[in-house]
């Protein structure tokens, strides 16, 4: 291979190939110019001029063109060793007719050559298909099969509860840090916790906001240290707690007030004592030998009615539950229906 | 870089394009393209046919800009290369050129 000759020799033009460092030297009389070597790619083409002597001509250098790559490009070549890798668009290393840019009032939009419009956007030419599976081959011997035992979402829930997200950030800087980077969000269903229902209800009422009632699930997001490990240990140390600390009882939790409970619970409410005061006076009203609470209790009557407050109280005033509350009154008071 | 992507006007100018709304070192990455740009344009003189199309991919830049071809190859070349060395130097990340020569500048339109 004849040596790059950077310097322009006295008399004759060299043609540089920045690829493979080849030389072309025309020599100034007579001999045919040697062709360029085939790792020239159009863009050297365009850039420097291949000193293709006419024989026998003048003396004068004629600046002849090489015609771009393109028009030597087979139909079935590997594209992927055209684009290997993302790379600016180069008219004359792509063999399609594009035209890019807003057309001129009654014209056509300006053709590839010279187009700044398509070397400013992304192409994906180095992407094809090909390309890609050429990828994914070369990916596959870093890569271990998933483990078969874990073929549904549910087998992947049961064996691994916890979830940890983190998020990475990418930036066109020179450093590669960003405090963004720090926070961790730790998400649990709490039917995966070992929890009675006081342990529960406690649980709930210490994260507050953190519990969403619908979809079951706990989630902690720490940012708190500097370091994306420290908030990850925080936040299972905060999960260990919360666990720990819901399944143990206070002295102060007897104090428990009506106010405190999460949901309505009927039994020793006002409802009851008025139900049970109403039908206790109804029957001595109607010199009925007298009934006990307990009798009155495991009436279906007040069963009835009582799961009417309860479904009221808890789920809010729907159609349903009204209709299903005044029934059950009507029940209880022995009121027919009017007419 | 993920970003949001520049209106076509800032484009047609030769804006930076890229994410740089509420990145950190955005204020940074606009001073080095318009440093680059200042620098491209005095070490190509005359010969630079329209305003260099600046790209990041990660931590790179890269360049590509449109050159006449009054200049010699060996002298292109050579430019391409000092410019490339100290760019990367002054800015600490790799800066990459990519030349095209044309022999006269895309028109438009002519009026």
């Amino acid at each position: 291979m004849a040596p790059v000759s950077g310097v322009s020799l006295a008399g004759c033009w060299v043609m540089l190939s920045r690829c493979r460092g080849t030389v072309v030297v025309a020599p100034r009389f007579g001999a045919a110019a040697y062709s360029s070597a085939p790792a020239v790619s159009g863009k050297e083409g365009q850039q420097g001029e291949a000193l293709a002597r006419r024989r026998g001509r003048t003396q004068q250098f004629t600046r002849s063109h090489i015609p771009p790559r393109t028009e030597k490009m087979a139909v079935d070549q590997d594209w992927t060793s055209v684009y290997p890798t993302a790379a600016v668009f180069k008219p004359a290393s792509v063999p399609l007719p594009i035209r890019m840019g807003y057309p001129v009032k009654r014209g056509v939009p300006p053709p590839k050559e010279g187009n700044l419009e398509l070397m400013k956007i992304p192409n994906f030419l180095h992407l094809t298909p090909p390309a890609i599976k050429k990828h994914c081959e070369a990916l596959k011997d870093f890569c271990t099969e998933w483990p078969s035992a874990l073929d549904s979402d549910e087998k992947c829930e049961q064996h691994f509860p916890i979830e940890i997200e983190t998020t990475d950030y990418v930036s066109s800087g020179t450093s590669i840090r960003n405090p963004k980077a720090r926070v961790v969000t730790l998400r649990v269903k709490l039917s995966n916790l070992n929890l009675d229902d006081h342990a529960k209800k406690k649980l709930v009422k210490l994260v507050g906001e953190r519990y969403c009632k619908d979809t079951d699930i706990l989630t902690i997001t720490t940012d708190r240290c500097p370091r994306r490990r420290q908030n990850y240990d925080y936040g299972i140390h905060l999960l260990t707690v919360l666990y720990h600390e819901s399944w143990k009882t206070e002295m102060w939790e007897s104090e428990k007030a009506e106010e405190d409970m999460e949901e309505y619970i009927w039994e020793n409410s006002r409802s009851q004592k008025n139900a049970l005061d109403t039908l206790l006076r109804i029957k001595a009203a109607e010199n009925v030998s007298s009934v006990t609470k307990e009798e009155l209790l495991a009436s279906e009557v007040v069963k009835n009615y009582r799961n009417s407050v309860i479904a009221l109280k808890n789920e809010g005033e729907t159609e349903n539950n009204v209709s299903q509350y005044k029934e059950t009154v009507k029940k209880l008071l022995n009121i027919q229906a009017s007419p | 870089m993920w970003g949001c992507v520049c209106p076509s006007r800032a484009r047609s100018r030769g804006c930076p394009t890229g994410n740089l709304s509420s990145e950190l070192g955005a204020a940074q990455r606009v001073l080095e393209d318009a440093f680059v740009r200042r620098f491209l344009r005095g070490t190509f003189p005359g010969a630079l046919l329209a305003p260099p199309v600046l790209r990041r991919r990660g931590r790179a830049l890269l360049v590509s800009a449109q050159v006449s071809r009054a200049l010699p190859p060996a002298r292109l070349l050579f430019l391409q290369g000092y410019s490339e060395l100290l760019l990367s130097a002054l800015h600490s990340c790799p800066v990459r050129i990519e030349i095209t020569t044309l022999r006269a500048p895309a028109v438009y339109k002519h009026l």
